[in-house]
């Protein structure tokens, strides 16, 4: 810098003068998500009530986000740069994170992550879309040496060489009801998955949203049978297309429970 | 015969063990490898090193390794029990009972694969993080608590010249990975090689019974097969070492379930078809070791049958019959029972030597040897 000689640091500093005054090249974005139970906001130690009357309380939900797009206002999508944080955003995936550590959530770091963060092209936009999960090319790696947020082996699914790409958990007074969700059927080794029978990486659309005032809302009602049975511990759905908790679970986030594709987007996300 | 042949192929390999020998970069390290086995094959991202294999083995045996401070990895892989815990099914350490027993740790480091029906599982160190963060069923119970772990390490008077001797690049204390990495150099010194029946394969012919003998004839022979999955040195057929190019992994569904007549398993136990989804995959479990099985009762995967001699007579029966309850079936009917498991004629005399060999499979120095043993326990 000190070599530079001073009528070339005074055209710098123009050009950035002149920068300032022309078009911003991206503009923020927030993007907030919370947790409903039929409209009734859902969180740790502050449980909702269901249609019958059950008391529903929130024991853990942790998701991972990739591929974030917002719909422009006419119908282009673009891509939203992740804003690495080193806990919850890398540049390619983002984990939300509504697990605190107050009354049954107690499964991860306690801290919390909701608001997704990054940049998009300037623009008016009205909509999002994600896919729920980790993108193959990360998925298999090992965990012990991954960057945030792969870096939580809470969230890693080890049995099957890759990490769970949601985790509910939820307790009422009959029992408890699990879902967990991620690539089944891998091939390969764990040091080296060539491929995934089903991949299961749901996409989420959600439209009508007002990306300054607005959230993406997860009902997770809409995981549960209408008459959940919740007396079984192992109520609910582990990603295993045999599990008969799955194919309602399957449905709602819009996958195909045999192929693991997507077929609609996740009934699960809307907008508020 | 196959088992000469086997013999004089790995004497051949042993001999190789000069310094710079064998391709895993572990020159400094001085391998106790058993007469007629072959060198253990090691990740190159993890070389072994005497520090690594002291500080895995304190590791091992920490039971601050767990969410409550009372399992360590001995807990469920109990030395004298050929590091298994006497156990059908383990019991995790806030009590959540898993599906399946600990499986022994005798020369784990030749595993191609790890866990009973998991073709994925490939490396000890990959291994180490399901016990200790998997949570279905919890074992350690450490999900969410790596901070908290690494900072008991941190804080703990030897672990920081610990980490330090065994991990001396990059930067300093512990890690998730070194933890795992040095757990699993100390698993691969757990080799086991000295039984009355290597004894008797070195050229000490009193080291077997009569008996022993007569039952060593059986289970190499054409009519029992044992040797088909219960092969090699190791006695298993899922194997890999330093040499080798391709790795043998297999898994075999040999009829002890046959719950729907079409030759399915217990849903909670279904094999390797629990990951595939593949139904030729149904029932299918790795053949573990028979080293030092005397000591590692109950058997199979589930605990579910009691004695060797019980064992043999459900391979007799070409698949067991379970008469009644909900996994009642008759395995001998099963379809997808492996070709090897055919059934035979076996008297009650000639299981009692099949049986007297098993048992000469023991290694008893290896059960009490002081440098695989507990460093926290008073000796």
């Amino acid at each position: 810098m000190l070599l530079l000689p001073r009528f070339a640091l005074a055209i710098g500093f123009a050009s950035l003068l002149v920068g300032c005054q022309s078009e911003p090249t991206s503009q923020p974005v927030s993007l907030r998500f919370e947790a409903f139970f039929e409209g009734a906001p859902l969180a740790c130690a502050a449980p909702a009530r269901s249609k019958e009357g059950s008391s529903i309380e929130l024991s853990d939900l942790r998701l991972f986000v990739h591929d974030v797009r917002l719909v422009r206002e006419d119908g282009a999508l673009v891509p939203v740069a992740l804003t690495p944080d080193g806990a919850f955003q890398s540049r390619s995936v983002a984990m939300l994170d509504f697990e605190d550590g107050t009354g049954l959530c107690d499964n991860g770091s306690h801290k919390t992550h909701t608001t997704l963060e990054g940049r998009v092209a300037p623009g008016r936009y009205r909509g999002v879309r994600l896919q729920l999960g980790v993108p193959f090319e990360e998925n298999h790696q090992n965990p012990a040496l991954a960057e945030a947020p792969l870096d939580q082996l809470s969230m890693h699914w080890g049995w099957q060489a890759g990490y769970k790409f949601f985790r509910l958990g939820l307790h009422t007074e009959e029992g408890g009801y699990r879902v967990h969700l991620g690539s089944t059927g891998c091939a390969g080794s764990a040091s080296h998955v060539t491929g995934c029978d089903r991949e299961n990486r749901a996409e989420i659309a959600v439209d009508g949203l007002d990306l300054d005032s607005g959230i993406v809302a997860l009902d997770v009602a809409r995981l549960l049978p209408d008459k959940p049975s919740l007396g079984d511990d192992k109520a609910g759905c582990m990603g295993d297309k045999d599990d008969p908790g799955c194919p309602l679970v399957f449905t709602a986030l819009g996958l195909d429970l045999e192929s693991g594709s997507p077929r609609a987007p996740a009934a699960l996300f809307g907008a508020r | 015969m196959k088992r000469s042949v086997l013999v004089v192929a790995a004497l051949l390999l042993a001999s190789c063990d000069a310094p710079g020998c064998g391709a895993s970069g572990d020159r400094a390290f001085a391998w106790d490898i058993p007469p007629g086995f072959p060198k253990p094959s090691v990740p190159a991202d993890n070389p072994m090193s005497r520090e690594k294999v002291e500080l895995g083995r304190r590791l091992f045996y920490d039971k601050r390794l767990s969410v409550n401070g009372e399992t360590s990895c001995g807990t469920c892989h109990i030395q004298a029990k050929a590091f298994t815990d006497g156990l059908g099914r383990a019991v995790g350490t806030t009590g959540e009972t898993h599906p399946r027993g600990a499986m022994s740790l005798a020369n784990v480091a030749y595993s191609a694969r790890l866990a009973w029906a998991n073709p994925l599982l490939d490396r000890l160190e990959s291994q180490a993080l399901l016990p200790m963060f998997g949570d279905e069923p919890v074992e350690m119970g450490l999900g969410g608590h790596e901070a908290e772990l690494l900072a008991t390490l941190r804080d703990d008077d030897r672990y920081p010249e610990l980490f330090r001797a065994a991990f001396p690049e990059g930067p300093e204390g512990p890690t998730i990975d070194r933890v795992t990495k040095a757990i699993a150099c100390f698993e691969r010194t757990l080799l086991s090689g000295g039984s009355p029946y290597d004894r008797y394969l070195a050229g000490e012919t009193e080291a077997l019974s009569g008996a022993q003998k007569r039952g060593m004839d059986l289970f190499f022979s054409e009519r029992l097969e044992c040797f088909h999955c219960h092969g090699g040195a190791s006695f298993t057929d899922s194997m890999r070492h330093d040499k080798t190019s391709m790795e043998e992994v297999a898994f075999h569904n040999t009829g002890l379930y046959n719950v729907d007549g079409r030759g399915a398993y217990p849903s909670d136990n279904q094999g390797v078809y629990e990951l595939t989804k593949d139904p030729k995959d149904m029932g299918r479990f790795k053949a573990p070791t028979l080293r030092n099985v005397a000591v590692t009762a109950p058997y199979m995967h589930d605990g579910s049958i009691a004695t060797l001699a019980e064992v043999i007579a459900h391979y007799a029966a070409g698949g067991r019959t379970v008469a009644s309850g909900p996994s009642a079936g008759v395995g001998s009917d099963s379809p997808l029972r492996s070709e090897f498991v055919a059934g035979f004629v076996i008297t009650e005399a000639e299981t009692n030597d099949v049986v007297a060999f098993l048992e000469a499979l023991t290694d008893e120095a290896f059960l009490r040897d002081q440098r695989f043993s507990d460093p926290f326990s008073a000796p």
